[in-house]
């Protein structure tokens, strides 16, 4: 079975990867680009720990073919902090010890900075059902919704006028 | 009433830095167990049996190891026979014969996805291809799965060689119950008879499964000479290397075993499933080889916690004292022998209430069913459930508050527990003051709203643990310990350093060193390793604290004993050195400065947890919502309180997971119908309300900073917890988990 | 000094009986004392027994048992 060239974008920058047809997006940038930011926990779309954002909607990238990301967007984990700067729900989960053994992290927060990149204002609810594709079996969840409503306030704050 | 008994002021613990490993693990940049890669590894992958019973009459891989890419192939026919006894020396004994038979069956398989074989290959999917290549001739024999149908005269028996073992005769005939457990005190039958109430009941369980995120994965490399490195996830990589070792009869000392990161665990990553299997592939193959699960791998092949058939009789008196019991209670052990959650179970019964005349007894029976792992204090769940739903009932009978009922019976220090052991610093009854006191007790609640109380204890560890702490040259210090960091504890040994040396916490830096560098540490479990490892850290800072006083007394031209150390400096008079300047002339003063901790504490105090649960049920559906929820516990000390909040806060919601939707569901052929996510149901985000921690701090005076175990307690109370507020909301007791819509919904119609 | 066996090593080793009375100036003296009882004791207790002097857990087996009222002998459980 002869490969697949795939040209597409990740993180802003350009990237080639050969990939089987069969091969999911997850895979490819686990194995082909050494970005394993993103993780599987169960290989079917139900655990979120996968997450990244593909010209901008939210996918679980081991639902999506590798090929499928030919000449389109991807940002995952490894792109939410602007070189060394944390992003504010990076920085909040931090704060806040939202995480414990932090394999779900990378998942949640791609997820949340999707969420307030539409919605700069959500409410507790909004925020537990916009993260219900994410599991987590550490926290029950209390710090993570604290650390994202936390962030959303960061952020309104900075994009206020002066 | 978050008072301690203690009004030591601390600089650092109870206060809430960033964890030393945040920022890798929030930018993905932190490597876990399927993340590693090794030079030149090949890819392995392991065939299941499809059938939970069956002979194995014969294994033909030769089509597989012909198939090109394939560089190895084994089966229980390349695992060295003998491997027996036990590994000791901190984890809870593990039978190796039966942890070899776990990794890879030899003539029978016990579970559906027992491994039978396992390839190594240069891809992934020349593995997957390769298996479907091996033949194996298997002879189908009759499954059982239900605990009940296993103990039946005539069904079908797992193990030829398994006899029951601690009953008062020895048995003549093999059995599915491998082990009885006893403990009783009193005359439980005379005391029943006296009781002014008595509750009887039963209840049962079904296997739940620890549902970490992250999959079991591991790297295995053996080399000519016969020594071997293993990169993996793991709670305790020092028995990793134990069990690797015994199971492949190499001598310890040959494996080294590298942490890498843990994607969580509750007890079910304290064991080996693939590392010996990836060793023997890269024995034969000569390359190191990565093994990892699949979702539905784990769930048909890793260890759940066991599900349950309990039954009980609890008396009282018209005052609320408990005054006898009765429990007979039978775990499902699973597969295979040598789960040890009837001990715990039996000596967890009770284990927080003064009950002067008691008869426990537990039964592990073997099914077709994975063999069961610990999952956050094992066996006790189980056992609370009934004990706290009993007390519920008797509670309503006699017309006594339900927190009242517990203050009655609830052990005080300088009380003896049911094993005989007399408990210290023990915040029990401290505990549900403040429960009682709870605004959230006293809150009122809305139509088809209901309110349950429900207790839990763990008796929590001690163990040996081993670390080290130095200088650099500059005076920033080292912290090495051997306990993987599941939950922020590189966190804690930081901030107990830190605060022992009396300088800042950032000038403190931690690692989890694997086994080769380090001594030993059993793993993180039972609740041990802030407590254990922590006082390990203490000690080793201590004891560096005074090598610097010597230091400092050689610098100054003084006796160390007149020397102080104070907030971070040698002090003797005005005269003052801070540790980068003792670090700087280390090497005019006798070399470099380290010391090393191995103990292997007692002193460890169990943890004791009370759980309020407001639950609102849709009477047309029976669909229920936990609409508020307050955990309190006796913690000793927190040292960082975002963890120890977080520990209380998982293991709830675990709890109200097993409480309300979770439960393996085998069908008649005995394979399991729900092996994934998808339909094994854990709590998300919008099933859960905030999770409010109460932290009752009790300090421990056998602990340099209080600490008490946290991690295990939280996940007792909140089964009853919720069944109790089922039972408020609906009048209805519900013995049965998981207490799923459909069944609540089907009780609700029958009681109409 | 009153040995207290809990289940399962009172059947496993001693008859049933669980209760004992030894005098023994270590943990180390005494399980050589009950291995004498019961040969194989000692090398089950170093894998999976636990021991408390007078209450309170006591994993060195080297301490001294001068004064100790009662030592309980109890299956070790670490947890998950």
């Amino acid at each position: 079975m002869s490969k697949l060239l795939v040209s597409t974008t990740v993180n802003g920058d350009a990237q080639e990867f050969l990939c089987d047809p069969g091969a999911t997006l997850l895979e490819a940038l686990r194995e082909q680009l050494g970005l394993t930011g993103s993780k599987e926990g169960c290989g079917s779309g139900d655990c979120g720990a996968c997450t990244v954002v593909l010209d901008g909607n939210m996918v679980c990238s081991c639902l999506v073919l590798a090929a499928e990301a030919e000449g389109r967007q991807v940002a995952t984990i490894e792109g939410v902090a602007e070189g060394s700067m944390l992003h504010p729900v990076q920085q909040k989960f931090l704060e806040h010890g939202a995480l414990q053994c932090g394999f779900c992290t990378p998942g949640f927060i791609v997820a949340a900075k999707a969420l307030l990149d539409h919605n700069p204002a959500p409410s507790e609810s909004e925020v537990r059902y916009w993260l219900a594709g994410n599991l987590c079996r550490c926290t029950g969840y209390d710090k993570i919704v604290r650390a994202v409503m936390d962030a959303a306030a960061q952020l309104r704050q900075e994009r206020m006028p002066a | 009433m978050n008072a301690p008994s203690d009004q030591k002021t601390f600089r650092l613990v109870g206060t809430r830095p960033i964890r030393p490993d945040g920022i890798e693990k929030v930018t993905g940049k932190a490597i876990y167990g399927p993340d590693f890669v090794a030079p030149g590894m090949l890819h392995g992958a392991v065939l299941r049996s499809p059938h939970p019973h069956a002979r194995i009459r014969g294994i033909d891989t030769r089509r597989a190891e012909a198939l090109a890419g394939v560089k190895a192939v084994v089966t229980g026919a390349d695992f060295p026979g003998g491997a027996e006894g036990t590994v000791a020396g901190g984890e809870t004994p593990t039978d190796l014969k039966y942890a070899s038979i776990k990794c890879m069956a030899r003539d029978k398989v016990f579970f559906e996805g027992h491994a039978v074989a396992a390839v190594a290959a240069t891809s992934a999917a020349v593995a997957e291809e390769a298996l479907k290549l091996i033949a194996v001739d298997y002879e189908v024999l009759p499954h059982v799965t239900d605990i009940e149908e296993a103990l039946r005269p005539g069904g079908p028996i797992l193990h030829d060689d398994v006899f029951t073992q601690g009953l008062a005769e020895t048995p003549t005939t093999p059995s599915n119950a491998s082990l009885r457990f006893a403990m009783t005190r009193g005359d439980a039958e005379q005391a029943l008879g006296a009781a002014v109430e008595v509750y009887t009941g039963r209840f049962t369980l079904q296997p739940v499964h620890q549902g970490y995120i992250e999959p079991h994965a591991c790297v295995a490399s053996w080399q000519a000479d016969g020594q071997g490195q293993i990169w993996c996830s793991t709670q305790g990589h020092f028995s990793v290397r134990a069990m690797t070792a015994g199971i492949l009869g190499m001598s310890i000392a040959s494996i080294r075993v590298m942490p890498l990161e843990i994607g969580g665990g509750f007890g079910g990553k304290t064991t080996v499933y693939l590392e010996p299997v990836a060793m023997l592939l890269s024995r034969k193959a000569g390359r190191p080889v990565r093994l990892a699960m699949q979702r539905g791998d784990i769930f048909r092949a890793s260890g759940p916690a066991p599900g349950a058939v309990i039954d009980i009789r609890l008396g009282a008196l018209a005052d609320g004292t408990l005054s006898g019991a009765d429990i007979e209670f039978k775990y499902n052990g699973g597969g295979l022998p040598g789960a040890y959650e009837v001990y715990s179970g039996v000596m967890s019964t009770l284990s927080c209430y003064r009950v002067p005349d008691a008869n426990v007894v537990g039964w592990n029976v073997l099914t077709n069913m994975p063999t069961v792992h610990a999952y956050r204090a094992p066996g006790a769940p189980q056992t609370y459930f009934a004990v706290e739903c009993a007390i519920d009932e008797l509670a309503r009978r006699l017309g006594i508050d339900p927190i009242d009922m517990r203050l009655r019976n609830v052990l005080r220090p300088g009380d003896t527990d049911g094993r005989g052991m007399t408990l210290g610093a023990i915040g029990y009854a401290e505990t549900l003051e403040a429960t009682k006191a709870h605004p959230h007790y006293a809150a009122p609640l809305g139509p088809n709203q209901g309110r349950g109380i429900a207790c839990g204890s763990w008796g929590n560890y001690g163990g040996p643990s081993t670390a080290a702490v130095s200088l650099a040259e500059d005076g920033s210090i080292l912290v090495t310990e051997g306990n993987p960091d599941i939950g922020g504890s590189r966190a804690a040994m930081a901030m107990m350093a830190a605060e022992t040396l009396g300088i800042a916490y950032e000038k403190v830096r931690v690692t989890v060193a694997d086994t080769s560098s380090i001594g030993y540490s059993m793993g993180t479990g039972g609740s041990r390793t802030t407590f254990a490892t922590g006082m390990a850290v203490v000690q080793a800072a201590e004891a560096v604290i005074e090598i610097m006083k010597q230091r400092a007394a050689q610098m100054l031209g003084a006796d160390a004993a007149g020397i102080e150390w104070r907030d971070g400096a040698a002090v003797l008079g005005e005269q003052r050195l801070s540790i980068a300047e003792i670090a700087a002339k280390s090497g005019m003063t006798g070399g470099p400065i380290s010391a090393e901790a191995a103990i292997h504490p007692g002193g460890f105090l169990p943890g004791f947890g009370a759980h309020i649960c407001d639950l609102e049920i849709d009477p047309e559906t029976g669909h229920t919502t936990v609409v508020r929820y307050t955990a309190l516990q006796d913690v000793g000390r927190a040292i960082h309180p975002d963890y120890v909040e977080g520990q209380i806060q998982g293991g709830a919601v675990q709890g109200i997971g097993w409480a309300l939707n979770e439960a393996y569901v085998y069908d008649r052929e005995g394979h399991l119908d729900n092996a994934g996510f998808l339909d094994y149901r854990m709590p998300v985000a919008s099933d859960m309300p905030m999770i409010e921690a109460v932290m009752i701090e009790v300090p421990n005076p056998d602990h340099p900073y209080g600490v008490k175990g946290v991690g295990e307690t939280p996940i007792v109370p909140p089964l009853a917890a919720v069944a109790n507020a089922v039972r408020d909301a609906t009048g209805l007791r519900i013995g049965d988990l998981p207490l799923s819509p459909d069944r609540i919904y089907a009780r609700l119609q029958a009681a109409e | 000094m009153r040995i207290v066996v809990m289940p399962p090593f009172d059947r496993e080793f001693f008859g049933g009986s669980d209760r004992l009375e030894l005098e023994a100036d270590s943990l180390f003296a005494l399980v050589g004392k009950l291995d004498a009882i019961a040969p194989g004791f000692a090398a089950a207790a170093e894998s999976r027994a636990a021991f408390a002097v007078d209450g309170v857990f006591a994993p060195v087996w080297s301490a001294s048992l001068a004064g100790a009222g009662e030592v309980i002998l109890l299956p070790r459980v670490a947890g998950g």
